[in-house]
């Protein structure tokens, strides 16, 4: 028999599973193993289960905490190859293309060098399928406020991919001199 | 072509199609074994872990706190009268010899037993000898050592903060009952050397208690303290029975003796021997003394210099001491006799002839120049008086030639010296004194120079 906290934790916990993965698989991308953050946010929600007055909102409840945990640990950090070599290994192994993961890292290559919110807004709407209100009641903010940075996001990821193709050609071709 | 935005959102089409890297699954066995508490965060074996900013600051304010309390009461040190009282002369018994440190030197073969938590304190008995055995060691003859060390001489009064390192011995009569009477007058403890932190702990205790009984009205009040032996009396009035054990334990230290003796004020504190020859002991602070053996230094380099023991070293030195001697001797006596600037003159015109030091000396040096060349001195150092009012100028007393007084005139108009009533310039070797005598005494400049130009 199954201990009723436990079972009210767990029914809590299923509609927010793939969400909650998908921000820390975002989150953690090349800095932290996400399985070591999930666990973290899971032991600590766990715990404060029966203080945690807004049950309904527990998706809420568990982005905030992944978010304040890896800001106050991560947010500094630089990508670590061999975390983003972890990363490529598992979803190799999920069948995922390498060219799809390739096109994975630049993007969040180039998320990383967006300002905080944006980069949480932009992860929370384009990879979560949060809706504006809802990132509004995360990040506590206007539902305005949350378009405004969506766009900018999108807007400062668009120069920076461009940027990068330009860049592109230019390396290949230096590289092709190289090999000549 | 594919535009940037659609490449972008068949990017996030990809990440939202990424498989997880955590199943349902696997997350709900993850959550049966936290339930389970199996499973532990990823961050518990770091030390961040058991510390918030909230307990860093709760511990290490209290910590501070007490350790600076803790430091402080260390530095002020234990209170005297506290280790007295624990090892106390009650506490000791009477019939055993108690010797200091400095006459342990001379008792090499008797064995050291500390009984006090203060090294200072410590007592020592003789091994296997009976405390007669153990008196007669004590007036063993002991090598007389005399360092008597001058911070600061000013005329007339002597800023003084010296430490007698040891002091001759008189008979060892050691500490015990004031009340038992079993001391005469003729008696005295050991002169011990007090460092300026003992003097001034012995000064604050020692207001602190005379206040607080009632026998000197403030801190500030000069108190005399005598130590015959027999009885304390403050300002000449013996202390009552009851506080003189009290007295006795604060005073433990200076002994006592027929000029055994305490003088305070706000601005210094002297003990030791007050005796015909003069003072014997340690001070600390401001005060005049007339030091028994001040002068021994400088009289045993005499001797040694005539009887050719000093190096040469020492010769100079002492050479070096007399001309300071002498020429402070000339200053005294020239200032007795002359009061600088003590007067504000009324008149107007009377303003005080103030220069600098520069032009002081360059005045003196000019003044002689001058003087030697018109031999009307043989060399520097002559003692020069000249007088300068309306009249002329008067060297000596005697009224110049012009043409001589013309060269000076132009002179000290060169340092805006001006004739008038009174206007003079005192000249030797080491002083110049520029100015002008007034009914109460002189107004200007005085210089004195370096002995060594």
């Amino acid at each position: 028999m199954r201990d009723p906290k436990h079972e009210s934790f767990l029914a809590a916990y299923q509609p927010c599973h793939e969400p909650l993965m998908r921000y820390c698989s975002a989150l953690a991308y090349g800095k932290m193993d996400a399985e070591d953050l999930v666990q973290d946010v899971l032991l600590s929600a766990y715990q404060r289960w029966d203080k945690i007055e807004k049950k309904g909102q527990f998706l809420h409840y568990l982005i905030r905490s992944a978010r304040n945990r890896a800001i106050s640990k991560w947010r500094r950090k630089k990508f670590r190859a061999e975390l983003l070599e972890h990363h490529d290994n598992k979803m190799l192994a999920k069948e995922v293309s390498p060219e799809v993961l390739l096109d994975i890292q630049i993007l969040y290559r180039a998320l990383d060098r967006l300002p905080d919110k944006q980069r949480e807004a932009v992860i929370l709407f384009e990879v979560t399928g949060f809706s504006m209100k809802e990132i509004a009641e995360i990040q506590e903010c206007r539902v305005g406020a949350v378009k405004t940075r969506v766009s900018r996001a999108r807007k400062a990821l668009k120069s920076l991919l461009e940027e990068r193709a330009e860049r592109l050609p230019s390396m290949i071709t230096s590289l092709k001199s190289i090999a000549l | 072509m594919k535009s940037e935005k659609e490449k972008q959102d068949q990017v996030f089409e990809h990440l939202r199609k990424l498989p997880l890297e955590l199943s349902l699954q696997e997350v709900e066995q993850r959550i049966e074994r936290i339930a389970e508490g199996k499973l532990k965060s990823s961050n518990d074996n770091s030390w961040g872990h058991f510390f918030n900013l909230n307990q860093i600051i709760m511990i290490v304010i209290p910590a501070s706190v007490l350790i600076g309390f803790l430091l402080y009461s260390g530095l002020t040190g234990p209170d005297p009268t506290a280790i007295q009282q624990g090892v106390g002369r009650q506490e000791m018994p009477s019939e055993l010899p108690v010797i200091s440190s400095l006459e342990e030197e001379a008792i090499p073969e008797f064995e050291s037993k500390s009984f006090a938590a203060d090294p200072e304190e410590e007592v020592i008995f003789a091994a296997g000898e009976s405390p007669a055995n153990a008196q007669e060691h004590r007036q063993a003859p002991v090598a007389e050592i005399w360092s008597l060390e001058t911070a600061n001489e000013d005329l007339g009064t002597e800023e003084q903060e010296f430490l007698i390192q040891a002091v001759p011995p008189t008979s060892s009569v050691e500490p015990g009952d004031f009340s038992s009477g079993e001391f005469s007058a003729k008696t005295a403890t050991v002169l011990r050397p007090l460092n300026t932190r003992e003097l001034r702990r012995l000064k604050k205790q020692l207001y602190k208690n005379l206040t607080a009984d009632g026998l000197v009205r403030n801190r500030k009040q000069f108190v005399r303290i005598d130590l015959p032996g027999e009885e304390i009396r403050v300002n000449e009035t013996a202390v009552v029975e009851q506080l003189k054990p009290k007295y006795a334990e604060l005073t433990y230290r200076v002994g006592w003796g027929p000029e055994r003796r305490i003088e305070m004020d706000a601005d210094h504190i002297k003990v030791g021997d007050f005796t015909k020859d003069g003072f014997k002991g340690s001070g600390v602070g401001r005060f005049e003394a007339d030091f028994a053996n001040a002068d021994s230094d400088l009289t045993a380099k005499a001797e040694g210099a005539a009887l050719g023991l000093l190096g040469e070293q020492d010769s100079e030195e002492l050479e070096w001491e007399k001309l300071k001697e002498e020429e402070g001797a000339r200053l005294r006596d020239y200032c007795k006799s002359v009061r600088v600037n003590d007067v504000q003159p009324k008149n107007p015109l009377a303003i005080p002839y103030d220069i600098k030091f520069e032009t002081c000396h360059q005045l003196h040096q000019e003044l002689y120049a001058q003087l030697i060349s018109d031999n009307l001195v043989n060399q520097v150092g002559e003692m020069v008086l000249l007088e300068y009012p309306k009249s002329g100028l008067y060297l000596n007393g005697k009224l110049m030639e012009a043409e001589h007084a013309k060269a000076y005139e132009k002179l000290l108009d060169k340092h805006k010296f001006r004739a008038g009533t009174g206007k003079e310039v005192q000249l030797s070797e080491h002083i110049v004194a520029a100015g002008h005598v007034i009914p109460t005494g002189f107004t200007g400049s005085l210089c004195t120079f370096d002995l060594k130009e």
